[in-house]
């Protein structure tokens, strides 16, 4: 007991307070952590306090306080108490460090900002600029050469009213540059709502893969695009292929006759080949010629004037009034309707005359056609004639009325627009 | 001594038939004719034992339809359909509007004469089947009734949608057999597949005429 040294009063009452002061701040340090928002300054405060109880911790050492205060504790029992209290905030700072990577607190809200691949920028309702990350600042750097303070400095080069400073347009109606990393990337505008305040939120969001697939299927459309032509063509044109391919075939086969009959002439005027006679080949050549010879004939398909004389032959005059139209199209469909309509004349009818009246309107031509014959009992059921006469007037926008009382008629309006 | 009717829009082709019926022992030609519609009124006003009707006439009149009418009124007439064709639905629309016999201008057998005198016997000749046609990798006799319906609608341009409406399908039927025919053909595309079998002509678009499919 008397090698240890006993301060004065005061300074042990001193120490006392110090050291309950230094106690109460700790715990509350402690609590606060755990709720404290600015985390690192409580951190800071904690470091204060270790640093404080470690000073204190070795004057007690020197002047045995502990034991002079608390002379029914023994020495090591303070001692161990204080290194408990020191050490609780080495543990706390330890603890906070590995809660933070936890708890998201506002540096990881930026750090997280910062390792996006896309770019983020918010602009506050006054248009100031008021959080971006990383990737952002560089494309900025690329669109206006410089820091972005405003939103209209971003927005003048967005909307094309300002050219970008290095970056590249790729398309004068989007917000899509290409950069110089040779990343596509497209910028989009929103307006969001946080604790009742309005930001505006700039993303920019690489679309080099999706820009390139959407390249690519629009030279796969246009190839498609190409086909589809194609197919409409050869649709329409197969039928006259497959004409032309018979003709093509006759004419080989009648070049083949000629040639077989040219030579089996030869050889028998050349070579007095008996194992045919004359006879035989004449009626040869006679076959080859007549058909080249029918070919050279000129044959006009006068449809209406077999219509008029088939006609004359079931004891059925036509009689036409008005002019006949002159686009091809026209003129047929009004031939389809007398041919229907002769027929249904004379197996229904009885008719001796059918009358066809052609009128010439503005836009349209009307061709109405009755006969003296007999009329229908009851309305009319369109058969497979009129059923496909309807098909025909109505494939060209035009109509058709098929009247059955007082008389039967049949009244088809086409357009003129078909006139040649 | 039956009288024939030549039904044919190409001059050359027609001249060639009237020239062949002519030299036929027991036939001649009683007239020919370029439009299919107007056979009738021709059997009408004139003796007709046989007609010739190919498909595809002159102001796309069709012969199939055309036949339909004809042994409607005149059941008498025997009618024989001539196509060089290979267009699949054409043996069953000549069938379903009673044609007494078919013929396929471009295959070996049997021979024309041999047709017409078979059906002026009585007897109803048709091929087997339509011509073997080769559609990429794929023979045309692969292909099965349902896949040969939806094909033509793929060659008429339609959509899934509207092909599944037209045939009372689902989609998912629908390009379940076009799946299964571009696995035959080895085709990547069923824009290719409609490509091939139009040039072909196993599929003629919009050649369904009235007597039906």
């Amino acid at each position: 007991m008397n090698d240890y040294v006993i301060p004065s009063l005061g300074v042990r009452t001193v120490f006392c307070a110090v050291m309950l002061i230094i106690c109460i701040i700790e715990t509350f340090a402690l609590i606060s952590i755990r709720t404290a928002k600015r985390r690192k300054a409580y951190v800071f405060i904690n470091a204060l306090l270790l640093t404080a109880d470690i000073m204190f911790f070795s004057l007690m050492s020197v002047y045995q306080i502990g034991y002079i205060l608390t002379k029914k504790l023994t020495l090591p029992i303070v001692i161990i108490a204080e290194i408990i209290l020191a050490f609780v905030p080495i543990f706390e700072i330890i603890f906070n460090t590995t809660r933070s990577r936890r708890v998201i607190t506002e540096k990881s809200v930026k750090n997280a900002l910062d390792n996006l691949p896309a770019g983020i920028l918010f602009f506050d309702s006054d248009s100031f600029a008021v959080l971006t990350n990383h990737t952002m600042l560089t494309l900025l750097n690329e669109l206006t050469d410089g820091d972005v303070r405003m939103m209209k400095q971003l927005d003048d080069v967005l909307n094309g009213k300002s050219p970008p400073a290095s970056a590249r347009r790729i398309d004068a109606d989007d917000r899509t540059f290409i950069f110089s990393d040779g990343r596509i990337r497209t910028f989009e505008k929103s307006v969001i709502v946080c604790s009742g305040k309005k930001y505006s939120q700039f993303t920019a969001n690489d679309v080099t893969d999706i820009y390139k697939i959407k390249q690519e299927l629009e030279y796969d459309n246009e190839l498609l695009r190409k086909a589809s032509d194609n197919l409409r063509m050869l649709s329409q044109n197969v039928v006259t292929a497959t004409r032309e391919e018979e003709i093509l075939n006759f004419k080989m086969q009648i070049h083949d006759d000629l040639g077989r009959s040219i030579t089996a002439v030869r050889r028998y005027l050349t070579q007095n080949d008996s194992s045919q006679n004359a006879d035989e080949l004449i009626d040869m050549w006679r076959e080859s010629v007549t058909l080249m010879k029918k070919d050279n004939e000129t044959q006009t398909d006068d449809e209406l004037g077999f219509l008029i004389s088939s006609a004359e032959k079931m004891g059925l005059e036509i009689i036409i009034r008005g002019e006949m139209p002159s686009g091809s199209e026209n003129a047929y469909t009004v031939i389809s309707a007398v041919r229907t309509c002769l027929i249904n004349a004379v197996r229904h009818a009885d008719a001796s005359k059918m009358y066809v009246d052609i009128k010439r309107g503005s836009d349209d031509i009307e061709i109405k056609i009755t006969n003296n014959g007999i009329p229908p009992d009851g309305e009319i059921t369109e058969g497979g004639g009129l059923s496909a006469l309807r098909r025909r007037a109505e494939k060209n926008a035009g109509t058709m009325t098929v009247i059955s009382r007082p008389e039967f008629a049949v009244i088809i309006k086409i357009s003129a627009a078909q006139e040649d | 001594m039956n009288r024939v009717l030549i039904v044919e829009d190409q001059k050359l082709t027609r001249e060639y038939l009237e020239n062949y019926v002519d030299k036929l022992d027991g036939f001649c030609v009683c007239g020919s004719i370029v439009n299919a519609s107007m056979a009738e009124i021709f059997c009408e006003t004139n003796d007709v034992d046989m007609v010739l009707m190919d498909v595809c006439t002159q102001h796309d009149e069709d012969g199939i339809d055309a036949c339909a009418g004809l042994k409607k009124n005149f059941p008498s007439v025997n009618v024989i359909i001539i196509t060089s064709m290979v267009e699949c639905g054409f043996i069953k629309r000549a069938k379903t509007a009673h044609a007494d016999s078919f013929w396929y201008k471009d295959e070996d057998t049997p021979e024309l004469d041999e047709v017409m005198k078979r059906t002026a016997a009585g007897e109803s000749v048709y091929p087997d089947s339509t011509p073997t046609v080769k559609i990429g990798l794929a023979d045309s006799s692969e292909f099965t009734n349902s896949e040969l319906k939806v094909l033509r609608l793929v060659a008429e341009g339609m959509s899934y949608d509207e092909m599944a409406q037209r045939l009372s399908i689902s989609v998912g039927t629908v390009k379940y057999h076009i799946t299964n025919m571009l696995q035959k053909t080895g085709f990547t595309n069923k824009t290719r597949l409609a490509i091939a079998v139009t040039n072909k002509k196993l599929i003629i678009p919009r050649s369904g005429g009235t007597s039906g499919l």
